[in-house]
């Protein structure tokens, strides 16, 4: 038994399966880009946690960390590195969600991924997006995009009411969680459904992001409540920004709603309705709608230290190592 | 922009000059250690000339267009080539094997569109130029080795090994190469640091394996692969060289290839 714990420390502690495992990481890093397979992460995965056992294991048998303190120290912070590398994609999440402008986030409409161990608050988050600006600069009979800026209020932890503009670069920031704004944005027509018995309905349809899906302006629209389902495509004649002049991102004036009822085709302006045979559905008019991306990772700071440490250490290690100059020998041999 | 233009190829033509000599001192064993030393540093000069002028016209950095990111780059492996050749007076000869290595790209530069590019927002913050520094110093201490590699290999020839005879022995530049690579994993750490917490202030997130993120992180890996590999293998000096140069290939794609290839310096900065 003894023998064999031996055997496994030598074999996982050994510098040629550093290298290996080096080797294995950079393929799957790459391997990583041309797959979309679910499980791809643990292309990167497995590598880091083999590399992890191997450095932990050198440094407990290894005699070079023995007598070089700044290799230790280097090595060590790496290994801290890893541990909160580690740490973190298990406790992080990742997530978008569009918000139609002059409305409330609503959790349902959120997408994300999380680690097996993130405490979910997403169901806490109480924000409304009051407006927000995209500012466009011409480039070269093109368009770029510059800031944006998102007026939000929404609740903090304690339940008080904040006001305050978030954007590219500035997040809002509650329960841990960072919300940004994003390049995705597009239009959102309005509409009120009046059923002939009950109450009515407002709410809003997300067209695909736009100038991305520019050629793609449609969706389905699902009446609440109802088994209507209808088609919608936004057509609209001027152009929203400007390739000569600063401009702003903002709906069109001159537009057309098409909206397909099985075989039947409406063309509708805001105040316009179809009748169905159980309600009428009103188009109240276009409005827009913001992406936010949802982050939530606490390691930053955490991973700068590990890597700042280790980084001192390499520092110091290489120091040390080249601190004799002998090629400086051939220069005297030369004055001579 | 033509008094732009005309130190720009003025300070080519300094450039190409001193390495013409450097070439020449190698083949016909004289020194000219002075007048290349002077000639780098006029070219240099009249680079900063044209990238000043730029900058004042176009009021942003070098950072932007493929064209800007050649210029400035060129000026700051030039930069620290200089210093290097000044303070490591046995090793000069290597300015033989680095010099051309930076025509190429020259060519390059002055054959790409000299068009001027917008600044996306996420470029207005202190860690461009943390990063971009970092990144800048990377290269050049990797550059500085690949001479000395080059120097270790050109040796092995039969109509070369005299050329090179005043240096100091292969042991010696060997061990001198790998100081400067280790110079270059110190900066390129910092690099990639200071990128993701640059990437954690413009995206929201600091790792995203982006292409240009892959392949800094290839070439960040191949480097301490090979110094792993020197450090455990005993290689000998040739194959030293040789990884040193597969560092360097790796880290000039990595700068010049990615970005050419994809539409931004990062995709994060779409849309
Ligand atoms: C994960 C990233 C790693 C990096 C960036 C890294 C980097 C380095 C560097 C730069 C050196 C100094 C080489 C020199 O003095 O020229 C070194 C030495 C060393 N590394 Fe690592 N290392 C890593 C992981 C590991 C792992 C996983 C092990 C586990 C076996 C390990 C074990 C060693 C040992 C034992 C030495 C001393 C080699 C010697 O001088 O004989 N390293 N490492």
């Amino acid at each position: 038994m003894t023998l064999f714990s031996n055997r496994l420390a030598i074999y996982s502690s050994s510098l040629k399966l550093t290298l290996v495992l080096f080797f294995i990481f950079g393929t799957g890093a790459v391997a990583w880009h041309f797959t979309e397979h679910a499980l791809k992460d643990w292309l990167i995965t497995v590598p880091l946690l083999l590399l992890a056992f191997n450095l932990m294991t050198a440094l407990l048998t290894n005699k070079v960390f023995r007598t070089h303190g700044w290799l230790l120290l280097f090595h060590v912070g790496l290994l801290l590195l890893l541990l909160v590398i580690g740490i973190s994609q298990v406790t992080k999440l990742i997530g978008s969600v569009e918000v139609t402008n002059g409305s409330v986030y609503d959790q349902s409409s959120a997408q994300w991924q999380q680690g097996l161990f993130h405490p979910n608050r997403l169901d806490k988050l109480q924000f409304k997006l009051e407006k927000f600006n995209i500012n466009y600069a011409p480039s070269h009979g093109e368009t770029v995009r510059l800031d944006t800026q998102a007026y939000l209020t929404w609740l903090d932890e304690e339940g008080g009411v904040k006001k305050g503009i978030v954007g590219d670069k500035v997040p809002l920031k509650v329960y841990g969680y960072k919300l940004y704004t994003t390049h995705n944005k597009g239009f959102a027509p309005m509409f009120r459904w009046q059923p002939k018995q009950g109450f009515s309905n407002e709410g809003s349809l997300h067209f695909p992001a736009w100038p991305e899906h520019e050629f793609n302006q449609s969706n389905d629209l699902q009446i609440p409540g109802t088994s209507y389902k209808v088609w919608l495509s936004l057509k609209f004649f001027d152009p929203i920004l400007s390739t000569m002049e600063p401009s702003v991102f903002r709906t069109p004036n001159d537009f057309v709603l098409v909206v397909r009822v099985g075989e039947q085709r409406h063309e509708l302006q805001p105040g316009d309705f179809i009748e169905f045979e159980t309600g009428r559905l009103e188009f109240l008019g276009l409005n827009t709608w913001m992406g936010f991306q949802i982050f939530y990772d606490w390691s930053l700071p955490w991973m700068l230290g590990a890597a700042l440490l280790a980084l001192f250490g390499m520092a110091g290690h290489f120091w040390k190592k080249f601190a004799p100059t002998p090629w400086e020998e051939t220069l005297k041999e030369d004055k001579k | 922009m033509e008094q732009e233009q005309l130190s720009l190829w003025l300070a080519v033509v300094a450039y190409v000059v001193a390495g013409m000599l450097a070439i020449f001192g190698v083949v016909f064993a004289k020194k000219y250690d002075k007048s290349i030393l002077f000639f780098m540093s006029l070219g240099l000069a009249l680079h900063a000339v044209a990238l000043g002028l730029r900058w004042i016209r176009l009021e942003h950095g070098p950072y932007l267009t493929m064209f800007e990111i050649l210029s400035s780059n060129l000026f700051t492996l030039m930069l620290f080539f200089i210093i290097f050749y000044w303070r490591y007076k046995p090793v000069r000869p290597s300015a033989a094997v680095v010099l051309p290595i930076l025509f190429i790209m020259m060519a390059w530069m002055m054959f790409t569109p000299h068009d001027a590019g917008m600044v996306p927002a996420s470029f207005d913050t202190i860690w461009l130029w943390i990063h971009i520094g970092f990144g800048k110093v990377f290269m050049g201490s990797v550059l500085v080795a690949v001479g000395m590699g080059g120097v270790i290999v050109l040796r092995k020839y039969h109509w070369t090994e005299k050329k090179f005879a005043n240096l100091p022995s292969n042991e010696r530049l060997d061990d001198l190469a790998f100081r400067f690579m280790a110079v270059a994993l110190i900066f390129d750490s910092l690099m990639l640091i200071a990128g993701a917490l640059w990437a954690h202030d413009a995206w929201g997130r600091y790792w995203g394996w982006d292409p240009l993120e892959t392949w800094a992180f290839i070439t960040w890996l191949v480097l301490v692969i090979t110094l792993h590999l020197r450090a455990t293998l005993k290689l000998n000096h040739v194959q030293g060289a040789y990884l040193i140069f597969a560092v360097f290939a790796l880290g000039f794609l990595t700068f010049y290839g990615v970005p050419f290839i994809s539409d931004a310096p990062h995709q994060g900065t779409f849309g």
